[in-house]
């Protein structure tokens, strides 16, 4: 025995104050691992706020455009366009005609001011980008004054004296070669108010002559009768077809579940084992609230369960001394009745010179499975909407775990392992998904919609690269009321 | 900066201060992994893991024992995880073998070499012989930690004992025909 505490004191005295420097890439890969974590933590409530953000616009500018079309404020908006829209291009037009065409015009009506008028004509078109921002303010005025004049129908003065205003202005440099002499002293009355005196007469109507405010009400008229007539086009309308805002949608769908990136749920040594995604069934039920035409929100609830298996796993069963310890898998919490289960990578048993202690029928698979039931709240965006319709849908769900086995797979025979333990209890997921329906009824239609759902938390602490998603080809039954 | 104002920095993620506690423990753990490991890459493979366990968990340290004691149970703990699974495939007989006697004269021998012989012992003989000589574990706290029994530890401490003389047996009568 001294001979022990001799060897024993040897190297406890050698190895006492024993300190080596490592690497310096030591640390720079922890420090690494440590950005990358710290990342992850921010990413969910970076991604929370920012969802919860950009749902909130949505939500806003669903219920604004939904409001604002109720006031009918739109509908007049248009309606003032079309006119506006006439005089400007009549105005636009003139420019490049007006000499020519006022000169013969001129010529055509024997007027002592002929003289006086062309050369004022020029100093007219001199004034050409002067008047432009005129004609523009006139535009806008009137734009702003006529959505409150036509409500109350005529009763506007302003309104005419301003459309009143941009009609003399076309009128003085309008090219209609069959002007009546009137319209020429109209344009020479216009011609002599200086451009001071032509936005001066925008905001103060009252200083237009009578015989203009005639010609302009009987515009105004005319316009009043197209307004009316499109007005009354337009309100009839929305009537037809009023939105079905509320629709259930009952689904199912098959789903695949994988992982992108190299990794293991289980443990370090399966990283490079291959693995392969399993089919399950996913069934719930969706309900859905149209904020407008395009754009509708919805949730649901339903079941998912999905599973995958890690393949090439030396699985020894029955007592085997010693080698199973619970602690070895951190992440498996195995379950009381099978705790003499216990797996290895095959390969790495081989670089071990196990192999030709194992028997062959132990190379197997761990089976994974795993349920949750899902929330989703999902906003789905209608591209076409024919007999054939067309959406996108974008959203998240909460993930709620339900399910959460591990098997071993030999020979056929399925053995419950345990459970994992590093399964969050709640989880999310974004998601993904076109839409296409049929319309059997207005009120019955058939859709699928094939769906990614990237998980975002679902497994705490993995070895390796571990992205889990899955694939749906979600297919129900969606009828509105 | 005082250890535990240091270590409360770390619970808060401080990269300063995490980069602090790293300059002031890895050299002692990192010869921790140097005698638990096979070699030098997988002793860097352990530190690695070691410090990422430390600073995961450090917020559960609640200065009730010292903090060197506690990463250093971590840092063994990470090197025996490691070699817990491998070394169920080590056929290693499970018979008794008896403590055979062999003299050691001198002292002057390398630490490199010491270290070089235990990281060539088979992997439970090194972490059963680490575990009861160099970081003052029980048999029965070992064979715990390994999941074997306290006759299967003492077993494989008298054949780490035995492998390690003999190595130092051979180099020294190396020295002394080199000497000759």
């Amino acid at each position: 025995m001294s001979d022990n505490k001799k060897i024993d004191r040897l190297f406890q005295e050698k190895f006492k104050d024993f300190e080596v420097t490592p690497d310096k890439s030591v640390w720079k890969s922890i420090n690494a691992n440590l950005n990358k974590k710290k990342k992850e933590r921010r990413l969910i409530p970076l991604w929370w706020k920012l969802s919860g953000i950009a749902a909130g616009i949505i939500l806003l500018i669903a219920i604004g455009s939904y409001f604002a079309k109720d006031s009918g404020t739109t509908q007049p908006e248009t309606l003032v366009e079309t006119p506006s829209n006439e005089v400007n291009s009549e105005i636009k037009n003139d420019p490049n005609t007006t000499l020519e065409d006022l000169d013969s015009q001129s010529t055509l009506v024997e007027t002592p001011t002929n003289t006086n008028l062309n050369s004022k004509i020029e100093s007219n078109l001199t004034a050409k980008s002067n008047q432009e921002k005129i004609t523009l303010s006139n535009h806008s005025n009137k734009k702003l004054e006529s959505k409150q004049g036509l409500n109350k129908n005529n009763t506007a003065l302003l309104n005419s004296s301003i459309i009143a205003n941009s009609q003399e202005e076309s009128q003085s440099k309008s090219n209609s070669l069959g002007q009546s002499k009137e319209k020429i002293n109209l344009l020479e009355d216009a011609t002599d108010t200086n451009y001071n005196a032509i936005t001066q007469s925008n905001i103060t109507p009252e200083a237009e002559d009578n015989d203009d405010k005639a010609v302009v009400e009987e515009k105004l008229n005319d316009l009043n009768d197209a307004i009316a007539s499109n007005e009354t086009e337009e309100e009839i309308k929305p009537e037809v077809e009023p939105i079905k805002r509320w629709s259930i949608n009952p689904n199912v769908a098959p789903v695949y579940f994988n992982s992108f990136g190299d990794g293991s749920t289980i443990h370090s040594q399966f990283i490079n084992n291959s693995k392969s995604g399993k089919i399950n069934m996913s069934f719930g039920v969706n309900a859905s609230y149209a904020l407008n035409n395009k754009l509708s929100v919805r949730t649901g609830v339903s079941k998912v369960n999905l599973g995958y298996s890690t393949n090439n796993v030396a699985i020894l069963t029955g007592t085997v001394s010693g080698f199973l310890n619970e602690n070895i898998y951190k992440n498996i919490a195995f379950s009381n009745s099978n705790n003499s289960v216990m797996f290895l990578n095959i390969n790495q048993s081989v670089s071990l010179d196990f192999p030709t202690a194992l028997p062959n029928k132990i190379k197997g698979e761990i089976d994974q499975e795993i349920g949750f039931i899902e929330i989703p709240f999902e906003l789905q965006y209608k591209l076409l909407d024919n007999k054939f319709g067309m959406s996108v849908i974008g959203g998240v769900s909460t993930l709620f775990l339900n399910n959460n086995e591990l098997f071993s797979l030999l020979d056929g025979e399925k053995t419950l392992i345990g459970k994992a333990t590093n399964i969050n209890k709640t989880s999310f997921s974004a998601n993904f998904g076109v839409g296409m329906n049929y319309n059997i009824t207005k009120k019955i239609n058939l859709n699928i919609e094939p769906t990614f759902k990237y998980q975002l938390n679902t497994f705490d602490d993995t070895s390796g690269d571990v992205k889990p998603y899955f694939i749906g080809i979600y297919s129900g039954i969606k009828y509105k009321f | 900066m005082g250890l535990k104002q240091l270590i409360q920095k770390c619970k808060t993620n401080d990269t300063k201060a995490q980069s602090e506690l790293y300059k002031l423990y890895s050299s002692k753990l990192f010869a921790i992994c140097l005698k638990y490991s096979r070699n030098h890459a997988e002793a860097q493979d352990n530190l690695h893991d070691a410090f990422m366990t430390i600073f995961r968990k450090i917020d559960q340290f609640k200065h009730k024992g010292s903090f060197e004691g506690w990463i250093k149970r971590i840092t063994i703990n990470t090197a025996l995880q490691r070699y817990r699974v491998k070394s169920h495939l080590e056929i290693v007989s499970e018979e008794q073998i008896e403590d055979v006697s062999v003299e050691i004269e001198n002292d002057a021998i390398s630490i490199d070499f010491l270290l070089e012989i235990i990281q060539k012992l088979p992997d439970r003989y090194r972490l059963v012989f680490n575990l009861y000589v160099l970081d003052d574990y029980s048999h029965k706290e070992i064979a715990e930690m390994l999941n074997i029994t306290t006759g299967t530890t003492k077993s494989n401490l008298a054949r780490a004992r035995m492998i390690l003389r003999e190595k130092i047996d051979n180099y020294k009568a190396n020295l002394n025909s080199q000497s000759l």
